[in-house]
């Protein structure tokens, strides 16, 4: 018995770190969110993002954007939209695509309302290949565009970057 | 034959670790941490100050492009360009200017005005922060900053800005390429250093062990001989005197057991050699009679000598007897009655001048056998109508005993040998007194025993005086 107890242990720590941890997504779709915590400095953003499963949703833009806009789970990553945000419409114009929020995402502060449309634009872009998004939202308008969006600062003047 | 094969005999004992190793190994690491700790140190002070002044200087940039930004009546990005374009001292690697929303008004690294800037830094600014970050990576000084844009209150905007600095990133670099060189050299020759005391110190250590196994083997003349003025060489004399006591021990042990068996040997031939006289040959009443009485003289001697010798063994052996406060004067004076007779069959007077009130502290068994050796001996040793004086006295702190006999006395040359045992100065005459050499021997080991000191003066042809002094134990006093 004292020469299987440390067999069964080893048996059992091998099964507990190979067990799966949590089940593997079907379809999964990467949804962007602010971090609840960031660092300075060129090598941190504000921006992460998170896997969640679209079964059957993939193409669907107003269902990810439905379930989007119920929050991240998990818990580095942050909502800004408030929890009654809904979407109202969303509609192809050429190369951009538009999208209407309800009045609520207004009551963001102007800073906020651009980083949350920054992750809506970055989750677009993911779902549906988009590179320009524009949030309206009540009085409140912002256009991302992929393209000029500057997360991190990794800009080096030529005479440094010489040496 | 000396075993000098038990040389490495330490390695076989278990947990066995070398001095040398565990002294070297703990020196390097303890000056290896503290250099590391200092490299680190020095690095982190520097980068500290460094970063401390380009935060000054960085902030107050971010505050004037801010203050101009602030004048300007339409922010725009032609106007805000204009006006960053005006300020030549900015010198900063990057500048921007957003919005309240953080979308790019300008950007002196890129043309594309309404982007939405969401640098950390920036963020933070239109939450109404000033912002600094400053890093170092591979010589060059890297530092972010950010200011919100006021007007009356009303965040309006941000400014952000960058700069390098590969001047003072060389300084930095070069300093601590400078100080981890001292480090290493300095380490290296820390590890000389310790590698040479180490060997050095174990070199004694190994001195010391082989001349202990030396002395281990029995060879007692061996002396330990370790140069320098440290606790080592204070180990060494200390080896030395231990040896030097334990030369001396031997020498005595030898001679008292050679000394021993010719004292037992003589009586034990005395008593062969009349018995196998009295057995060989054909003798008359009388004169077997005499040879029994002899030999049982003889055989008495031998109960005394034997006698004597476990009372010197049990001394040696005792310690931790009980003692107790007695006066001596009526210890004195009983040993007196007792050898009253044996005076009077030598002719010689006994004379007592014993001061009352001596109180010292010992067993009065032992203060018996310490008068009556030294009074039989004034007796044995004296001359027909010759005197033995017993007197004590006491001085502030002690108790003086002093025996004068006014017998042959010691020659000069022996008075040193008088304490020990089995020495006798006149053997013939000794043993005819039935004298084992051993009386003294017995009365200084008690006398030392019990605190005491024995000396003794003689003149040969006039008197020995023995002396004996014991501390006084005055009740009133002592309490």
């Amino acid at each position: 018995m004292k020469k299987r107890a440390p067999a069964l242990l080893l048996l059992l720590l091998l099964l507990t770190g190979c067990t799966p941890r949590g089940t593997p997504l079907k379809e999964p779709v990467c949804f962007y969110y602010p971090k609840a915590e960031y660092d300075f400095g060129d090598s941190d953003s504000v921006i992460d993002y998170e896997f969640r499963e679209a079964s059957g949703h993939l193409n669907d833009l107003p269902f990810l954007l439905s379930l989007y806009l119920a929050g991240p789970a998990e818990d580095y990553l942050v909502p800004l939209y408030p929890a009654d945000t809904t979407l109202i419409r969303a509609e192809h114009q050429g190369s951009r695509i538009l999208l209407q929020l309800s009045s609520e995402a207004a009551g963001l502060g102007d800073a906020h309302f651009t980083l949350a449309g920054a992750c809506l634009a970055l989750t677009c872009s993911k779902a549906i290949g988009t590179e320009t998004v524009i949030i309206t939202s009540g009085p409140k308008a912002v256009t991302i565009d992929l393209n000029t969006l500057l997360l991190e600062d990794t800009f080096i003047p030529e005479e440094v970057g010489e040496n | 034959m000396l075993d000098i094969t038990s040389e490495s005999s330490e390695a076989r004992v278990y947990g066995y670790r070398s001095s040398q190793f565990v002294y070297a190994a703990t020196f390097v690491i303890v000056t290896l941490a503290a250099l590391v700790l200092l490299n680190v140190y020095i690095t982190i002070v520097c980068q500290r100050m460094v970063f401390e002044t380009k935060e000054q200087s960085l902030t107050e940039k971010c505050q004037i492009a801010a203050d101009e930004v602030a004048k300007l009546t339409v922010l725009n990005p032609s106007t805000v360009s204009s006006a960053v374009g005006r300020m030549e001292s900015l010198r900063a690697a990057r500048v921007i200017v957003t919005d309240q929303a953080g979308l790019s008004l300008y950007d002196s690294a890129s043309a594309s005005a309404g982007a939405a800037i969401l640098l950390p830094e920036v963020l933070q600014a239109l939450d109404g922060s000033d912002v600094f970050f400053g890093a170092y990576r591979s010589g060059t000084i890297f530092c972010s900053a950010a200011t919100p844009v006021f007007y009356y209150g009303t965040i309006i905007g941000s400014i952000y800005m960058t700069e390098y600095d590969s001047a003072q990133g060389r300084l930095i670099h070069n300093l601590q390429t400078k100080v981890l060189h001292f480090s290493l050299a300095a380490e290296a020759l820390l590890l000389l250093f310790s590698l040479l005391y180490s060997m050095g110190f174990s070199r004694r250590i190994e001195n010391i062990m082989s001349s202990m196994r030396i002395i281990q083997g029995g060879d007692y003349t061996h002396k330990l001989e370790i140069r320098g003025n440290d606790e080592l060489t204070l180990l060494g004399r200390e080896v030395n005197e231990l040896t030097d006591r334990l030369q001396d021990s031997e020498e005595l042990r030898r001679r008292f057991v050679s000394d021993a068996s010719h004292e037992i040997k003589t009586p034990l031939a005395s008593i062969k050699l009349l018995s196998d006289s009295i057995l060989q040959n054909d003798m008359d009443a009388e004169t077997m009679r005499e040879f029994v009485g002899d030999i049982g003289s003889e055989a008495e001697r031998l109960n005394r000598m034997t006698a004597k010798l476990l009372s010197l063994t049990k001394l040696d052996s005792e310690h931790d007897r009980e003692i107790e406060i007695i006066h001596m004067g009526p210890t004195i004076r009983r040993v007196c009655r007792m050898l009253q007779p044996t005076a009077g069959a030598a002719k010689v007077s006994l004379i007592l001048e014993l001061e009352n009130e001596c109180p010292i502290l010992m067993p009065e068994d032992d203060l018996y056998q310490i008068v009556f050796n030294l009074m039989e001996n004034g007796i044995k040793y004296n001359v027909p109508r010759g005197s033995l004086t017993v007197r004590l006295v006491r001085d502030t702190e002690n108790a003086v005993l002093t025996v004068t006999d006014t017998g042959m006395g010691i020659p000069e040359d022996a008075v040193g040998h008088i304490f020990e045992r089995f020495y006798r100065v006149d053997k013939a005459r000794s043993r005819s007194t039935g004298g084992t050499g051993l009386g003294l021997a017995i009365v200084q080991t008690i006398v030392r025993n019990n605190r005491g000191e024995i000396t003794v003066s003689s003149t040969p042809g006039k008197g020995t005086c023995f002396t004996v002094v014991f501390p006084l134990f005055d009740t009133e006093v002592q309490i």
